[in-house]
């Protein structure tokens, strides 16, 4: 009688409100749960393109640039310019706390509370658990087989690309996966976070689709591609922070880039550089993944967000702005790109490389289709998380890494072939180090060069940076941000990073 | 004090026919005429017992001096009684056999013999209350039944007082500041079988949708017949999850008489007005400010300089200040009120039937306020054999009330425009006081209409098996209309519309099996019953702004971009299914054990577990009805009852279970994106509210039940209260509803009848008296803390915040601790280490330290400066001691009635003195000033002073000495009031019969809210929140005057 009682009652007992959607009346159809799993990638989007993330995280620190002298960039409206060159982290806040500039979303115009505020990768991540959980309960026949693996896998996706950003801001940070967590916890060493994302994202990586047939989804939604290029970063970054076994790390790149570059299907490849504009408005062969920016749907970068901002000056702005705000140290650029060396990446990627002046453009994000009359706006570029370049050179860094070198070599030519570069022959300690400037040469601007300095530890090297960071600082974690305040909050688990005293 | 002589007076009159000592003799004799054995003798007045009779019946006794009348005890036999007579030795008594009355008690659906009760349950008979008018029945209630405390905290009409059974069921504060109200925790009603929802639009809160007319007010009071409380869990188990705060039956009238029975009720009372504040007005209002800043002004030029500068001072011919109207003349009136009621019923046990039309009108005290009701209670029964019954119900009523400018709760506009008495301060146009007209002029029409009918169906299958069967329908349909005119609204006249309707089908089916075995010592009761209930309920509000000439009072506006309207958001559909079944065993009517289970499926539950159970079990034991307690003659009654039992209640919606899904405005790669609310993480394991009720009742009757005392102890323990948790920024919700909250209430209870009994047999009464103590405990909070603090999200600390702390009584107040005046300069204390004086924090500067006039406020924490720190813990929002006590004193034809009611230990928060107060803060300012001579504050000629210095103005804003959170107004709100009193008169019957052809007519006068004892200062300690604010713009209570018929044909 019991289960009678229960059975029906069940039914009877289901009430479907008409104003809004609940859980019990969601996750009914294959669009419910796809809506939802497009929610994801527009957190990602809120998480790193609403303030300056890309370019203080990843191209900013530690890097050899200068706010050109007339220009905004030399202004006190953009002090992060220096603070950010030498890692002054306590300097960047402590101008947002004093009585002239207040810590508010207007007088943090760039938004650097957002990141080292972690709250909204968290939301992400919570939300991709609950996706994961909820698609997995679905009851069978609303989706195929195929969608709900793709789906989830999507969703893992998400959840590890986030995880990996956050290691890469903090080192170690509170790592849940199970849904609708309530649970309050501490932070879990990095190295465990990172292996964890790893067999997560490898269990599920082989449901996603190499790319779509929609030409409008390439790239903006995950693929098989981006996920292998999050494994091959998730392990070129427990190589850097692993004493022992780095090999088995580098190994596992090798393998994932092997199966990214010759099993692709011909999803993947290097477009030619005459098509540069092409390959940063996104949704190319080339791009693995990719934030998706459009005008015309009203979706747009905040404007502080794009490393475009900074090295873009009339005509590929508007017309008032004559200076680009930054330039690099001229000796970092002649040694990047040598005067004499042949690059088509010269031509095509910059005017007036080793210009002080102003004059000095970075062309990688140009596309200003949005409103030529106006200043305040962002090219309408998508911006490019992982690009098929980024993963042949991490494949080509682990190769050398296992002392492979011919390899490496091949894969390291792959892309200098592209730009009609001289092929490089050096061996050993000299490939690698070509390798590295490699990569400062072809991802300048992506978000890039900071991370790969940490995970090498060239950060503590003068030759690479202008701004080292001694080994004790190196230590204490001079790499991360200070975490914001409010993670403490309902949470006595939680610790700082102490070299930043928060 | 007067009245209370008057009661000595009525008690000390039944002292008569003295008689010296001397011995007499006689027989008892039963009606067949055998001497009865072992009667005891007992004499009036003083009650001795003086012996008893022999075997043969026969006794002898020498009576004392002064002794009146004999009484004659026997427990088979009715007490009787019999006055000596001068002269006569020999007595010869009859007495009659005591007729047994069982009285039954219908407790889960089934009516069940008193005395096998296990739980806890008080019959209040309606003849009891019937002649006090009122539209809410259970405004009646209060000081009835111990444990029940019914605070009549609002005088608008229709809308009932507050009222919790055993203390504080929820701790969860709502708002906060002067707005701040407690979770509503409602007992469940069941009129008439079926359990009636108050429902969340009725009364809770401040933000009452609609005319906000309870089904309960929808009860005519002279239609009642009985209304019992069940208290504990074994009493109230059986109504599940809706019983969790405890169950009030009502049971209408039915036709039992054979004669057709006319009778007609017709009341007429007066509301007058409460004692209305004094005011200053006019010319003295502007004086007044001009020597106030004069006197206090820093410097002479500066206060000259301040004058100058405010027109309306300077200018001594201004119409501001040389006008003076008393704008309470407006808004408060007496009122003539009326109730008229027809019962019309009659048939035998085969069919009868009730028709009872009812007409109630009661006009506000505050214009522009009233509340009219039209009622139609019908029902019938037939029984066609004795297996068969059915009855049906038919109930149609109607009321229209109005709210004024105000809501349920509240008069603000009123209250403040109460304390005006000038043309100041200025309204947007020369009207005079905009809230004056706002109460005169705001159209505010609500109509409720309410529908209610029910069928049951009865029938025995075979002898002790009964199948019941009850299905009922009701709908209710509320709609206001409610109209600003347009010189009141900035030019532009308001429209608000608002409609609703609930719909509600109930079911019930029983099965009940009652047999007896064993040589008919073990008696067995089971029964068992399905509840399905389905309700829905939908509101649409409609606002338009303007509608071109104030004639025009509705109709589509022309102002279409400012119309809103739609429907609100708190539409619901709702359904509940429950099993339910109880087991009663005994044995030889001494051991009763009883068993109980119900379970409860409702719609608003989350995904893990739909059902709820709950189980009960009571013990019984009627000490009386053993051997040994036959020769105990004095204790005509005895029994002990225990009980445990638990309710559950499911909490929480559908959306706190499985989260809220919402279309994001934004898009991804031109798609739409869809998200899951983030405020609010889903709980699918949101788990019940469990109430725990440990019950223990000792139930005594003395000398024949003249004296009848019940006491009850109980332990209500109410666990996982639905709280927010607030959580860490790595989990992406804010927060979470969580089960996790739990408070105790632990109490006593203690309730005596006293039926004297007088050697004149035309003297008649009855005494009641009971109270409840009750003392409450937070034993758990959200997420492990010890404890909490609810803040006004105003961080300026002059609201009251409320502090939780496990172990402490669950709400108590933090303020700053108010030890007098500064007499003099130098009695402020001066920091030793700095040579400077105590000073309010955060000022820098000479204003802040303290100066004579200023108020002591505790220094807490030592360190010579005033500031949060030196906040401490004082009182306790929720009453100690409840309870109340009355008689029926009758003589021949004439019945009188006092009631009174009484609250002991509880703090009120009197922010209405400190508003006196604070309007002396800006003297060149608006608001009205109101007199405070009445008060012993601080001036310089009297240093000696209960108050600080009201009149230091420059400083007032920087010292806040008139705080709201001080001690100084947290008072002690005991009151004792005397509720009513009941004077009538019964025409005689054999009279009435001849002359009239009448078979009754009683004429009567009741006063009610007569006075109110209390030390409080403020108008009526019993018109505050249920935390303990008096803001005083509620809506004050009418002491009202009724002459009253009743006629029987």
């Amino acid at each position: 009688m019991s289960v009678l009682m229960t059975s029906c009652g069940k039914d009877f007992l289901t009430v479907r409100p008409i104003e809004d959607l609940t859980g019990n009346n969601y996750w009914q159809t294959k669009n419910d749960v796809d809506m939802f799993v497009q929610g994801l990638y527009s957190n990602f989007r809120n998480a790193t393109m609403n303030h300056a993330f890309f370019p203080s995280t990843g191209d900013f620190r530690c890097a050899p640039i200068n706010g050109t002298s007339g220009s905004n960039g030399a202004s006190a409206f953009m002090n992060h310019i220096r603070y950010l060159r030498f890692n002054d982290l306590n300097g960047l806040f402590a101008q947002y706390f004093g009585t002239d500039r207040g810590y508010g979303e207007n007088g943090d115009y760039f938004g650097f509370k957002n990141i080292r505020n972690w709250s909204r990768f968290y939301l992400l991540i919570q939300k991709a658990n609950i996706a994961i959980y909820e698609i997995n309960r679905m009851e069978g026949g609303i989706l195929s087989d195929a969608d709900r693996k793709r789906y989830v896998a999507e969703a893992v996706f998400m959840r590890n690309l986030s995880y990996f950003f956050l290691v890469r801001l903090f080192g170690d940070v509170p790592y849940y996966t199970e849904a609708y967590s309530s649970t309050a916890i501490g932070r879990s060493p990095m190295l465990d976070v990172l292996e964890s994302i790893y067999q997560d994202m490898h269990a599920h990586y082989m449901d996603l689709p190499w790319t779509y047939e929609d030409p409008t989804l390439v790239g903006n939604k995950a693929m098989r591609g981006g996920a292998l290029a999050l494994m091959m970063h998730i392990n070129m970054w427990l190589a850097g922070f692993s004493d022992t076994n780095k090999n088995q790390f580098y190994e596992r790149v090798e393998v994932l880039g092997k199966e990214l570059v010759e099993q692709n299907d011909g999803a993947y490849e290097l477009l030619p550089l005459q098509r540069t504009k092409q390959i940063f408005k996104g949704r190319t062969k080339e791009g693995l993944f990719e934030i998706a920016q459009n005008f015309n749907y009203g979706e747009l970068f905040h404007l502080s967000a794009t490393y475009a901002d900074y090295v873009l000056r009339a005509p590929y702005k508007y017309v008032t702005i004559t200076k680009s705000y930054i330039h690099y140290d001229p000796a970092f650029m002649k040694k990047m790109y040598p005067e004499s060396a042949s690059d088509e990446r010269k031509t095509y990627w910059f005017e007036d490389i080793y210009a002080t002046n102003g004059d000095f453009v970075c062309l990688k994000y140009t596309n200003v289709f949005a409103d030529e009359n106006n200043e305040d706006n962002n090219p309408d570029d998508n911006a490019i998380v992982f690009r098929y370049a980024d993963a042949i050179l991490l494949r080509a860094e682990a190769l050398a890494e296992l002392n492979r070198d011919d390899e490496a070599k091949a894969a390291l030519n792959m892309v200098r072939t592209r730009a009609n570069a001289t092929l490089v022959t050096d061996t050993g300690e000299e490939l690698k180090d070509a390798i590295w400037w490699e990569r400062v040469r072809e991802l300048l601007g992506e978000g890039h060069f900071f991370y790969d300095l940490v995970r090498t530890k060239k950060v503590l090297n003068t030759d690479y940076t202008p701004a080292t960071m001694s080994v004790s600082a190196f230590s204490q974690r001079a790499w991360t941000w200070p975490i914001d305040p409010s993670a403490y909050t309902n949470n006595p688990y939680m610790t700082p990073n102490t070299y930043w005293n928060n | 004090m007067e009245r209370i002589y008057l009661i000595f007076i009525f008690c000390s009159l039944f002292v008569a026919n003295v008689f010296a000592q001397q011995e007499l003799s006689g027989i008892v004799k039963d009606e067949k005429g055998v001497g009865i054995a072992g009667v005891s003798i007992r004499v009036l007045p003083s009650g001795r017992t003086l012996g008893a009779t022999n075997d043969g019946g026969s006794f002898k006794v020498t009576i004392p001096a002064g002794s009146t009348a004999f009484s004659f005890v026997h427990a088979a036999y009715e007490t009787q009684s019999a006055n000596i007579v001068s002269g006569k030795v020999y007595y010869t008594i009859s007495m009659s056999d005591k007729s047994v009355e069982i009285e039954t008690v219908t407790v889960g659906y089934v009516a069940r013999k008193k005395e096998s009760l296990t739980g806890s349950a008080v019959v209040i008979k309606a003849d009891e209350i019937k002649d006090i008018p009122a539209a809410n029945f259970t405004d009646l209630l209060q000081g009835r039944v111990p444990g029940m405390n019914v605070q009549l905290n609002t005088g608008t009409p229709g809308v009932r007082g507050s009222m919790s059974i055993r203390g504080l069921n929820s701790a969860t504060v709502n708002m906060s500041g002067d707005d701040a109200y407690l979770n509503a925790t409602s007992p469940l009603f069941v009129i008439d079988g079926v359990p009636v929802d108050e429902g969340n639009s009725f009364e809770y809160g401040f933000q009452t949708q609609g005319p906000g007319v309870s089904p309960l007010s929808m009860i005519p009071v002279e239609d009642l017949e009985e209304i019992v409380v069940l208290k504990d869990a074994q009493a109230t188990a059986l109504y599940g999850s809706r019983g969790a705060y405890g169950v009030i039956l009502v049971n209408t009238k039915r036709g039992k008489s054979k004669i057709p029975i006319v009778s007609y009720q017709s009341k007429y009372f007066v509301n007058t007005i409460p004692s209305l504040r004094s005011v200053i007005g006019g010319i003295n209002e502007r004086r007044m400010r001009v020597n106030q800043i004069l006197q206090n002004d820093t410097t002479y030029e500066s206060a000259l300089d301040l004058i100058n500068r405010t027109p309306m001072l300077a200018d001594s011919l201004n119409a501001y200040y040389n006008n003076s109207t008393n704008w309470q003349s407006y808004f408060y009136g007496m009122t003539l009120n009326t109730q008229q009621s027809l019962n019309i019923s009659g048939g035998d046990q085969s069919f009868n039937y009730k028709i009872a039309p009812g007409y109630y009108k009661e006009n506000g005290i505050v214009q522009n306020t009233g509340f009219t009701r039209y009622t139609m209670n019908t029902n019938m029964q037939y029984r066609p054999s004795n297996k068969f019954l059915m009855s049906v119900f038919m109930n149609a009523n109607m009321v229209r009330n109005s709210f004024g400018s105000g809501n349920a709760y509240q008069q603000r506009g009123v209250a403040t425009g109460a304390n005006t008495t000038s043309l100041l301060p200025e309204p947007s146009i020369y009207s005079g006081s905009m809230e004056a007209l706002a109460s005169t002029n705001v159209m505010n029409d609500n109509k409720t209409g309410y529908a209610n009918t029910q069928v049951q169906l009865e029938y025995e299958i075979f002898k002790g098996f009964k199948a019941t069967s009850n299905v009922n329908f009701t709908y209710d349909n509320a709609n206001q209309d409610k109209f600003t005119p347009e010189i009141l609204n900035s030019g532009e006249s308001l429209i608000y519309i608002f409609n609703s309707r609930q719909n509600k089908l109930y079911n019930r089916n029983m099965l009940q099996y009652n047999t007896t075995f064993g040589t008919e010592k073990h008696n067995l009761l089971t029964y068992f019953f399905n509840e399905v209930e389905m309700r829905g309920f939908r509101a649409e509000a409609m606002q338009l702004i303007g509608t071109g000439s104030d004639n025009i009072q509705t109709a589509l506006s022309y102002n279409t971009r400012d119309t809103k309207g739609g429907v609100l958001d708190n539409l619901n559909t709702f359904r509940s299914a429950s099993y339910a079944g109880n087991m009663t065993y005994q044995y030889d009517s001494k051991y009763i054990f009883e068993l109980s289970y119900r379970l409860d499926g409702s719609s608003n539950r989350g995904s893990a577990g739909l059902w709820s159970h709950n189980p009960s079990v009571g013990l019984r034991w009627n000490l009386n009805s053993e051997n040994f307690m036959e020769d105990v003659d004095w204790l005509s009654l005895a029994n002990i009852r225990t009980s445990w039992g638990r309710n559950i209640v499911p909490t929480g919606s559908i959306y706190d279970a499985y989260g809220r899904y919402t279309m994001e405005s934004t898009t991804y790669n031109g798609l739409p994106t869809v998200t899951i609310n983030t405020s609010q993480i889903p709980n699918t394991n949101l788990e019940p509210i469990v109430t725990t009720q440990l019950n223990l009742g000792v139930e005594l009757g003395l000398w024949g039940d003249r004296l009848m005392v019940t006491y009850e102890n109980y332990y209500k323990q109410v666990d996982k209260e639905l709280v927010d948790l607030f959580l860490p920024n790595i989990l992406g919700f804010e927060k979470q509803k969580v089960n996790e909250q739990s408070i105790v209430n632990i109490g006593h209870e203690l309730s005596l009848f006293y039926r004297p009994n007088f050697s004149n047999p035309d003297w008649k009464a009855t005494i009641f008296a009971n109270g409840a103590l009750n003392k409450d405990y937070l034993t758990d909070l959200v997420g492990d803390m010890r404890q909490e603090i609810n803040q006004h999200t105003d961080p300026n600390l002059s609201y009251i915040h409320i502090l939780k702390r496990l172990g402490r009584n669950a709400l108590t107040n933090i303020l700053y601790d108010y030890r007098g005046v500064y007499q003099n300069d130098s009695d402020v204390p001066v920091n030793p280490a700095t040579g400077l004086r105590y000073r309010m924090g955060g000022i820098l500067g000479d204003d802040g330290f303290f100066r004579a006039g200023d108020p002591i406020f505790t220094d807490l924490n030592g360190d010579y400066v005033l500031d949060e720190q030196d906040l401490v813990f004082a009182g306790n929002s929720q009453p100690r001691f409840t309870g109340g006590f009355g008689a029926t004193i009758q003589y021949k034809n004439w019945s009188l009635q006092p009631n009174f009611v009484f609250t002991l230990k509880r703090d009120i928060v009197n922010n209405a003195i400190a508003n006196y107060f604070r309007a002396y803060y800006n003297p060149a300012g608006g608001g009205a000033l109101l007199p405070i001579e009445d008060y012993n504050y601080w001036t310089p000629a009297n240093t000696s002073a209960d108050y600080p210095n009201p009149f230091d103005f420059r400083r007032a804003n920087l010292i806040n000495a008139y705080r709201y959170n001080s001690t100084l107004f947290q008072e002690d709100g005991s009151y004792l009031k005397f509720s009513s009193a009941t004077l009538s008169y019964n025409v005689d019957r054999d009279y009435l019969q001849s002359r009239w052809n009448m078979s009754g007519l009683r004429l009567f006068l009741t006063a009610d809210n007569v006075y109110t004892f209390s030390g409080y200062s403020g108008p009526d300690p019993e018109l505050v929140s249920a935390l303990g604010y008096d803001t005083s713009d509620g809506y004050p209570r009418a002491r009202r005057f009724t002459l009253g018929l009743d006629i029987r044909f």
